[in-house]
Formats: C-alpha cells, structure tokens, sequence
C-alpha cells in the first residue's frame, strides 16, 4: 500500500498497481468476480475493460474533487461516483453487446462494490493528484486484468476446448469426446467451468505469481545491501 | 476564503450538487443509448426468431439478412392466445400490451402460407427462470424447433440447452395429444424400445451432468404444449372452429402489407372485433 502522504509519480503508481501491489494475488481484493466471470475470454475481457474504466475514471474524478469533499460523506462521494461510471458502463454493454450482457449484467454492477475501485479511492486518489490517481486506478484494473485474462483462457481451454467462444473469432483447439458424436482423447473438464473451477485456477495462479515476485524481491533486496552494507535492514512489502 | 468542508450547510449543498451532476450525465447517456440498446434487444428477438422458424437455415446470417428474414415472413399473432384452463397466456395483440406481454408469433412464406406458430414457453429452470420459443406446425402437431432466449444454467452443462447440437432434436418431435395421463414429450429417461412405445417419435436425449436442467425442461415443455394446444382449440387455429379463423385470418392476410406497423403490434380495433365473433 502506498503510505498516506507519500506521493509516487503516474508511472511509478501505475507498475506498483500491475505487479506489486498487484489486487488479486497480493492484496486478494475483487475475487467474487474473478470466480464468477472467468469462465469464457470473451466475457472476461468485457468485465476487465469494465473495472478498467471504472477504477481510472472513478480515481480521476475523486482525486480531482478530493480538497471539496467533506470527510464525513467521503465514502458515501466515492460510490457515487463509482455507480455512476459503472452504470454507464452497464449502458453501454447493454446496447453494444446484448447477449453478453445477458450473462455478466449482474456483476457488472457488482464492479460498484468491487473493493479494488474502493480502496484505491480511499488508499490513493483521497491522497493523490489526479493524474497519478488516474494512473493508479488504471494499474490497479490491467493488474486485476492479468490475472483475470489469465484465469479465463486456462478455464476456457480446459472446459470448452475453445477460446473466444460465443463470438465471431471463436477458435476450437480441442474437440471433446462425445458418447456416439465425436471420437477424440479429449474430454472437457466440467469443474472449469463452474465457478469452484475458478478457486483452483486461482489459487495455482496466485502461487506461481507470488512465488515468481518474492524471487524477485530476494534479489532486489540482495542488490541494495551489497551496494549499501552499512543500511540498516529494510522490511519488504 | 477558506471553505469550511465539514460545516453542515457545505455538506448539504455539495451532496446535492454532486447528484444532480452525475445523475443528469447518466440521464444524459440513458436518453442518447436507448434506442441503440431496444435495436439490440430487438435484434436478438428477431433472431431467436427466424432460427426458431428455421428460415435461412444453413447460411451465415447478417444482422441485416435477419431483420429482412424477420420483415418478409415472422410477425405477432393477431389473436389472443389464452389457455382459459390455467389463465397462461401465449399472445396478448392488444394495444394496451406493454412490452413485456407474451407474444406469439406466425411465419408465413412468401406465397402467404403458414409455415408455423412459435409460441413463448417459460418455467422455472435448475437455478432460475428460463424463456424460450417453440415453433410448431399449423397444426400444432409437429415441433419445429425450440429456441431459448433467457436462461441462468450452469454454462457447460445446463446452459448446453442453447447449443444447436441439444436443440436440433426437437425438430420434427411429435406433439399431437399423446392420450390421457401421458406427456407429449419425454426428455430423457429411456429411449424408446420399439415403434409402439408412447415415447416413440416424441423423445429427445437429455443433456449429461444436467439432468436437473433437461427435467425442468421437459416439466414446463409439457405443461406448456398441453396448455398452449388448449389454447390454439380455443382461438380456433386448430380443431373444430380452424375453418372459421383460417378464413378471417386470410383475408388479414392480404390487407397486411399496407399496414404493417400496424400489424406488428396487432390488428386495429375494429378487425380483432371481428376475429372475436368467431370464438
């Protein structure tokens, strides 16, 4: 988390939201959706573009009106003002893609209460000026993408044999066995596709991720104390 | 001059100014999108529709090829269709219908022969309510096709009802009154051993891992083809007072093209008087 009163620069912020402060697999915020959605590409992408445009806009206008804002109705500012993006983005969907909206209009407006837009509004844009308030919530929704996209292409392989289904650029990579219909070794994993599928995929990608950025921050660390011996020890995030 | 941000009056004035800003932009767009999302709406409809009918089967269809294929052969029934045993209503042409009133509707062939009636079936799925289309045969005693349009299923398993694959065995299912205590369909169960079998002609498989879903199915697909058969006898589309309607509806017919805005949200007052006296 970004420490109260310590600025980062847009670019800075940004990064920290994609990786280390990653939502999902550091701060594990917003999992009710990345369980519910993550079964098709092509639904997941709309949610993920949803949540993108949300905690960007949403961090952008909070952080801009931040010094007008009583502190006693702040929250209640905030998911106003996430509502209203979200709605649009509701609107939006539902005029441009119907028969996906049909699917994920419910959690689509679950992006109001999702916890990342929150809390990068409470952590951050309250704090921030706007600009790199935008650049936080906009790391904060493609850091919330990686993982998202991730989990939907290995759940859509592994329970449809497909990627993009239900769209015009549909790819089947594995064709399933079917009793008297298709021959094939292949055999669609059910469990994929319902939402408990989602808990194994992601709790195998939240492993190899975290494993992979604690690696990293060994190094790091490693590095600064052989360049500076005399520092004092660092605690890591 | 330095605002005092938590004085009450500020509080007040500041909520109020930021509600009405963001509620009006939503207004704004709201008003702007609307007729782009009821052309969605609508499209998707029609094209439940024309694939329900099986028109243009075979071909990639374009958004525009359907809402021709729609145009040129699909429009609401102009006849209540009203099961009075259970009070299920299958069409409701009045004027005063709001969008949401179930309709029916028939597709005719360029030559202005009845191709089918494809009537609004719905029940309670495994999770929740599922809406559909079934199209029949004018005489109500073959399936044509079924389509479902709104469904919360399980995808992959339950929500397999809306892959083609599942829904092509519906086509051809025969659904003539199946005698006393029997169902007109049988989704699942045993296929049916020999020729004489009650199901022989009338079965469909049901989909593996969602039995729950292919019994709720064929729970609302019964209950509704009886009701809607009940239905059609009494407005005369089938059974002894066809020959009556078949004329009224023919001779609707042929004035139809001159007024087919008209004619989409059903006949004008003084014509459905008209159909009325032959009940």
């Amino acid at each position: 988390m970004a420490e109260p009163g310590k600025t980062l620069s847009p670019s800075r912020a940004l990064w920290t939201q994609v990786w280390q402060e990653n939502p999902i697999f550091r701060q594990v915020l917003g999992i009710c959706s990345a369980l519910a959605v993550t079964n098709l590409v092509f639904n997941t992408a709309l949610m993920c573009a949803g949540l993108i445009w949300a905690t960007t806009l949403s961090s952008f206008t909070v952080s801009l009106i931040r010094n007008y804002i009583p502190t006693r109705i702040r929250v209640m500012v905030q998911v106003l003002i996430i509502s209203a993006y979200v709605i649009v983005v509701d609107i939006v969907f539902r005029a441009f893609f119907f028969e996906t909206h049909k699917d994920i209009a419910a959690y689509v407006g679950l992006i109001i209460t999702n916890c990342i837009v929150l809390g990068r509004l409470e952590g951050f844009a309250m704090k921030n000026r706007p600009i790199a308030a935008a650049a936080d919530g906009l790391g904060a929704g493609l850091g919330y993408s990686l993982i998202l996209m991730s989990i939907a292409f290995i759940r859509e392989l592994l329970g449809f044999g497909t990627l993009l289904k239900n769209t015009a650029w549909e790819v089947r990579l594995l064709t399933a066995w079917e009793p008297g219909v298709t021959e094939s070794w292949w055999r669609n994993w059910t469990i994929m596709v319902v939402p408990p599928g989602a808990f194994f995929v992601l709790a195998i990608a939240v492993w190899i991720a975290r494993s992979w950025s604690i690696k990293q921050e060994a190094r790091a660390e490693a590095e600064t104390q052989s360049a500076a011996p005399d520092k004092p020890e660092e605690a890591s995030a | 001059m330095k605002l005092n941000v938590n004085s009450p009056r500020y509080v007040l004035v500041f909520a109020a100014l930021v509600s009405t800003v963001f509620t009006a932009g939503i207004m704004t767009l709201h008003a702007v999108s609307e007729s782009t999302a009821t052309a969605s709406a609508q499209l998707y409809e029609q094209k439940s529709l024309v694939e329900v009918f099986k028109l243009g089967a075979g071909e990639q269809l374009s958004d525009r090829k359907i809402g021709d294929l729609y145009e040129r052969s699909i429009r609401q029934l102009d006849m209540a269709l009203v099961d009075s045993q259970t009070g299920k209503v299958f069409n409701n042409p009045g004027p005063s219908a709001g969008p949401l009133a179930p309709r029916a509707f028939v597709a005719t062939n360029p030559g202005g022969t009845i191709i089918g009636y494809a009537v609004p079936v719905s029940g309670i799925g495994f999770w929740s309510r599922i809406d559909g289309y079934l199209a029949v045969t004018p005489d109500f005693s073959k399936v044509i096709g079924i389509v479902f349009t709104r469904h919360q299923e399980t995808p992959g398993l339950g929500g397999r009802i809306t892959e083609p694959k599942w829904r092509k065995q519906f086509a051809g299912l025969d659904i003539t009154p199946p005698g006393a205590g029997r169902p007109s369909v049988y989704i699942g169960g045993d296929k049916p051993a020999s020729d004489n079998s009650p199901a022989h002609g009338r079965y469909v498989d049901a989909i593996t891992g969602a039995t729950g879903t292919s019994s709720a199915v064929n729970r609302f697909l019964n209950r509704d083809i009886d009701a809607v058969r009940r239905a059609a006898e009494e407005a005369g589309l089938i059974g002894k007072k066809k020959q009556k309607q078949q004329d009224l509806l023919q001779s609707s017919q042929r004035t139809r093209r001159g007024e087919r805005d008209i004619a989409n949200r059903g006949l004008p007052a003084n014509r459905r008087q008209a159909l009325n006296l032959g009940h």
